[in-house]
């Protein structure tokens, strides 16, 4: 037996070697997209390009700037309420009338108390503010500014919308389509309830006013998607989730929610969700990983838009957030469990967000996280380990298969 | 070169100044606008520059591509090829063509004077592809027949009217016609329509519904039933109207699902599939001939079924009941495919079987 | 005893855990190829971040195999435990100065052992897998935890088969002909009654289906996170 097995060891031995020396540093990624595939493009090409690329970002950075600086002064020289609705010349009267009644009801639920701010609601053209060499330029999502203009503090939200295109006689405006959207009611599964958010994060200012410097900060550095609904309005619902993974612990790809288009959890929220306190915590301080990654480029150049002060926030785009979007309340939510008097201890702080966050709620901002998390979306158990009961379990089942094989034994007759 | 590259590295370094510290240094409005226009000027030279080097190192690639390649003529078109890929690339082309020049004729068509590309992406890199269209091996499906054949009819769908390119997709006419009416079959028993359902019992006007081409503004209550309705909503993408869906689809209020049916458009909601709907062209054409086609590609004015009328020269109930019974006689046999698996179990039974008996236990000798 | 028992049982299993061994050490390697980060990466680099997202969809199209090769590997072992005695007849087993419930534990403890090593393998395996290539943080490899799932795994399947194995195979045969006679013809029968009685909707193979495969069913150990690497 023992030259058997030495000669069975030296065999998988040597072959295990093999294996290790071929496999052995593992092979890296497999790339695709644009940056990795050998370029095809000259040198001169890929200059002019990068060059095209930095002039799409300052334009963008221009058109920010314009919409900015036009509306703040129309808000603050116009605004007679808390909350102004600035529409184009082109908006009928029906649409001015959903809007304001949709801003209203949104004012009404939220009870604003007597803070120095005022917030604007606009719709505007989505080339507005173009460079005229550069008219290409669309603005494809929501953007959010705050700021003061002769000692008024404001926040601003700015829809973009398609108006009609003066070279294009069969192009039209799609601003009644965008503004019914945006305030339908049909979403709404509970009348009773919050109303449709058309303000974001703006509610946040027009509740507790202008936020700390730190707070501010952090809005701008991707905080904001925490902050992007103050509650559920039924676009975008949570989707029940009971089974984060597949059968074999695998991620599961139908687990995307078309009506709520979410997707799936990053490796941060997973992270966080398997009680990683860490992982939580990178999961609202740090920035996301905001890139699709069939073509490993960013999405979008949030960079861009850092020169401008008054610039907090654009876009909805949810993809590869650490909890696929779900954050999107997790400011509101923080607000409802703790009340409005803590939330605006924290929200108008001086400190750091952490400090700010420990003092006014009483726990550090990762723990609370990691609770909210788990609440909302469920627990994610980490790794391939076995629980003490599948472990007894599977005893149990042994000692139940040796029990039957016994008993055949025993009941053996030749 | 270098100054440009000076430059650009300038720019790309730009804005000075950015940081999330909160001391951003904003910039105004002018200097963002002299920025944008030093740099437009910077892009056009560089733009230039860039033709320049792209056209130089297109006629180096074409020079040094000028012996590997084939090109082929088949039919109307031209195929380009790498050297020793034409035989296969002609064979593919030209079967892929026939089926298309039955119902073309002679008539011009958008594939006149094409280009196609094929090959390997690699293999083709370099060749100057402006006007003709890549058909690289790398992302066609095996069937090679059936790819070609699909990007033929792709071009060709280019002479279809909107409308009619909107009804009936990629103008796809298959290889294997038995397995077109197979489908077509298959489509007609299967789908969950009321007007499927009633075409398939022989109610001829109700194929037009189930083909989505009359009571188009009544369609969801025409074409489907209250419990189709609901099978409607669960495929159509309502992806922001969560209440309203749920409403129809757990709690089956049919005006919920009618609520949310009746701001799509027919063209989503008809019942037969595109290639079912391409089996009553195909017919259409071939009842017409080659004139048909003619008067297929001009006539822009009709409803989509008058002009399917017009194309066959034959009257709309008998356009009808000619497609229909095609397509029953395309009814699929289902003990051929059993056939050869009786066939293929008995030869491996006695495969193993002679496998078997190799063991020590029962050799036989 | 034991030692004979296990020498037996190695006789006619050493030529099958050759292959056995090199595949259990081999299959982590080969799952964790294109997973590494490239070398010039920057520590901001936004790939980073998307290892993960490569990792999980690489990484998944393995993650079927390990169960499949926990329950090959039980299956082996515990046939091979009783193909000598199938083979003889029992007869020798029979006539041996040994309480016979003695003799069916030591035999079952000497496959289990002989299951130790392709389990072993594997453990090694995957610690080389796990350490063949950098992962971005957030990341990490649990070589342990799935060995010790593998071992619950391929000794369930052991434990099932060694249980069938030691009866006759009349019994065997018997055993699964009822069974599988249970299950079909019982989800016929709830699938004719849930046809034609409303307020019938129980289907027999999801239940039992579920019944086997959760908690507490005796395979839960065969569904659940079987990733090497994770968060």
């Amino acid at each position: 037996m023992a030259s058997d097995m030495k000669r069975t060891v030296l065999i998988v031995g040597v072959c295990c070697t093999v294996l290790t020396l071929w496999l052995v540093p593992a092979e890296p990624l497999p790339l695709t997209g644009f940056r990795s595939a050998p370029s095809r493009s000259t040198p001169e090409r890929q200059a002019a390009n990068e060059i095209r690329a930095k002039l799409r970002e300052e334009n963008a950075l221009l058109q920010r700037l314009r919409l900015v600086d036009s509306l703040s002064a129309r808000l603050v020289s116009s605004s007679t309420g808390p909350v102004f609705v600035d529409l184009p010349p082109v908006a009928d009267p029906e649409e001015r009338s959903m809007l304001s009644e949709a801003v209203r009801r949104q004012v009404e639920y939220l009870r604003p108390g007597p803070v120095d701010m005022v917030v604007g609601v606009s719709y505007v053209d989505l080339r507005f503010g173009n460079h005229p060499d550069y008219q290409r330029g669309q603005r494809s999502w929501a953007d959010y500014f705050s700021g003061t203009v002769d000692g008024q503090s404001y926040c601003l939200v700015s829809y973009p919308f398609r108006g009609e295109d003066p070279t294009n006689p069969r192009s039209r405006s799609n601003l009644g389509n965008a503004i019914r959207d945006q305030t339908s009611t049909r979403f709404l599964e509970d009348t009773g309830g919050p109303p449709t958010d058309l303000l974001g994060p703006c509610s946040f200012y027009l509740v507790h006013g202008a936020p700390g410097v730190a707070i501010r900060r952090w809005l701008r550095n991707d905080g904001s998607r925490l902050a992007w609904s103050p509650w559920l309005d039924g676009r975008g619902m949570f989707p029940p989730i009971s089974d984060h993974r597949g059968p074999f612990g695998e991620w599961d790809r139908t687990r995307y929610d078309v009506r709520g288009s979410f997707g799936r959890e990053s490796m941060v929220g997973e992270g966080c969700l398997a009680g990683r306190i860490d992982a939580c915590r990178h999961a609202v301080l740090g920035r996301t990983a905001n890139m699709d990654p069939r073509y490993i480029s960013p999405l979008t150049h949030p960079e861009s838009y850092i020169e401008l002060e008054e610039w907090i926030s654009s876009g909805d785009s949810r993809r590869r957030q650490p909890f696929a979007g779900r954050e999107r309340t997790w400011m509101g939510d923080l607000e409802a469990e703790f009340g409005r008097d803590r939330f605006a201890r924290f929200w108008t702080s001086d400190q750091t967000v952490e400090d700010a966050f420990t003092a006014a709620f009483g726990e550090p901002i990762e723990v609370w996280t990691m609770r909210w998390a788990q609440d909302r979306i469920g627990i994610q158990k980490a790794g391939p380990s076995v629980d003490l009961l599948s472990v007894l379990l599977t005893l149990v089942a042994l000692l139940a298969c040796i029990g039957i094989s016994t008993a055949t034994a025993t009941r053996r007759r030749v | 070169m270098c100054r440009l590259n000076l430059v650009l590295a300038t720019l790309l370094v730009m804005p000075l100044g950015a940081s999330l510290d909160g001391q951003t240094t904003r910039p105004t409005e002018s200097e963002l606008v002299a920025r944008i226009d030093s740099l437009s000027v910077i892009l056009d030279r560089a733009d230039s520059v860039a033709k320049i080097a792209d056209a130089v190192r297109r006629e180096e690639r074409q020079r040094l591509l000028g012996g590997q390649i084939d090109t082929l003529q088949v039919g109307p078109f031209l195929v380009v090829t790498p050297v020793g890929q034409g035989s296969l690339a002609r064979r593919y082309f030209e079967r892929a063509w026939a089926r298309y020049a039955a119902f073309v004729g002679t008539e011009r068509t958008a594939i006149e004077g094409r280009v196609f590309l094929y090959g390997k992406s690699e293999s083709l890199y370099g060749l100057d592809s402006r006007g003709s269209i890549r058909v690289t091996t790398r992302y066609l499906s095996r069937n090679r027949d059936r790819a070609i054949g699909r990007i033929l009819g792709g071009v060709i769908a280019a002479d279809l009217p909107e409308d009619l390119r909107t009804w009936v997709g990629d103008f796809y006419i298959r290889a294997d016609e038995t397995r077109e009416l197979e489908w077509a079959y298959r489509s007609l028993t299967t789908t969950a329509s009321a007007a499927v359902s009633d075409c398939y019992d022989g109610v001829l006007d109700r194929c037009w519904d189930a083909m989505g081409l009359d009571h188009q503004d009544e369609w969801a209550t025409t074409w489907y039933s209250a419990s189709e309705r609901r099978l409607v909503v669960r495929r159509l993408n309502t992806s922001d109207i969560a209440g309203a869906r749920a409403s129809c689809l757990d709690a089956q209020r049919d005006d919920a699902c009618m609520a949310l049916l009746v701001d799509q458009d027919a063209a989503a909601g008809i019942p037969l599939p595109l290639g079912t709907r391409m089996t009553l062209l195909a017919n259409a054409l071939s009842l017409g001939g080659p004139a048909g086609y003619r008067r297929m590609a001009a006539d822009t004015d009709a409803s989509i079924k008058d002009r399917l009328v017009r194309i066959s020269g034959v009257s709309a109930d008998s356009l009808i009941s000619s497609w229909r019974t095609e397509v029953f006689q395309g009814r699929p046999d289902g003990r051929s495919a059993t056939r050869k698996l009786r066939w293929s179990s008995l030869l491996w039974l006695l495969v193993l079987a002679g496998v078997s008996t190799r063991s020590t236990r029962w050799r036989l000798t | 005893m034991f030692q004979q028992i296990l020498f037996t049982q190695w006789k006619s299993v050493r030529s099958a855990l050759i292959p056995i061994a090199i595949a259990s050490f081999g299959l982590p390697l080969l799952a964790v190829q294109d997973l590494a980060l490239p070398k010039d990466l920057s520590a901001g680099d936004p790939i980073r971040a998307l290892q993960a997202e490569f990792i999980f969809d690489t990484w998944q199209l393995w993650l079927p195999f390990f169960p499949i090769l926990a329950a090959i590997l039980g299956s082996i072992f515990a046939i091979n435990a009783w193909s000598a005695d199938h083979h003889a007849g029992h007869i020798y087993a029979l006539a041996l100065p040994l309480p016979r419930w003695k003799y069916v534990i030591w035999k079952m403890g000497a496959g289990a052992l002989l299951l130790l090593i392709p389990v072993t393998f594997l453990s090694v395996g995957s610690l080389v897998a796990v350490a063949s290539f950098d992962m971005a943080e957030g990341l990490q490899g649990y070589p342990f935890l799935f060995a010790q799932r593998f071992l619950m795994a391929s000794l369930l399947a052991f434990g099932a088969l060694f249980a069938l194995a030691s009866g006759t195979t009349r019994t065997a045969v018997l055993v699964m002909t009822v069974g599988l006679s249970v299950i079909f013809g019982g989800q016929l029968l709830t699938f004719y009654l849930s046809e034609h009685i409303l307020a019938f909707d129980w289907q027999l193979f999801d239940w039992f289906g579920r019944a086997m495969v959760e908690w507490p069913g005796p395979f839960e150990v065969y569904f659940g996170n079987w990733n090497l690497i994770d968060v």
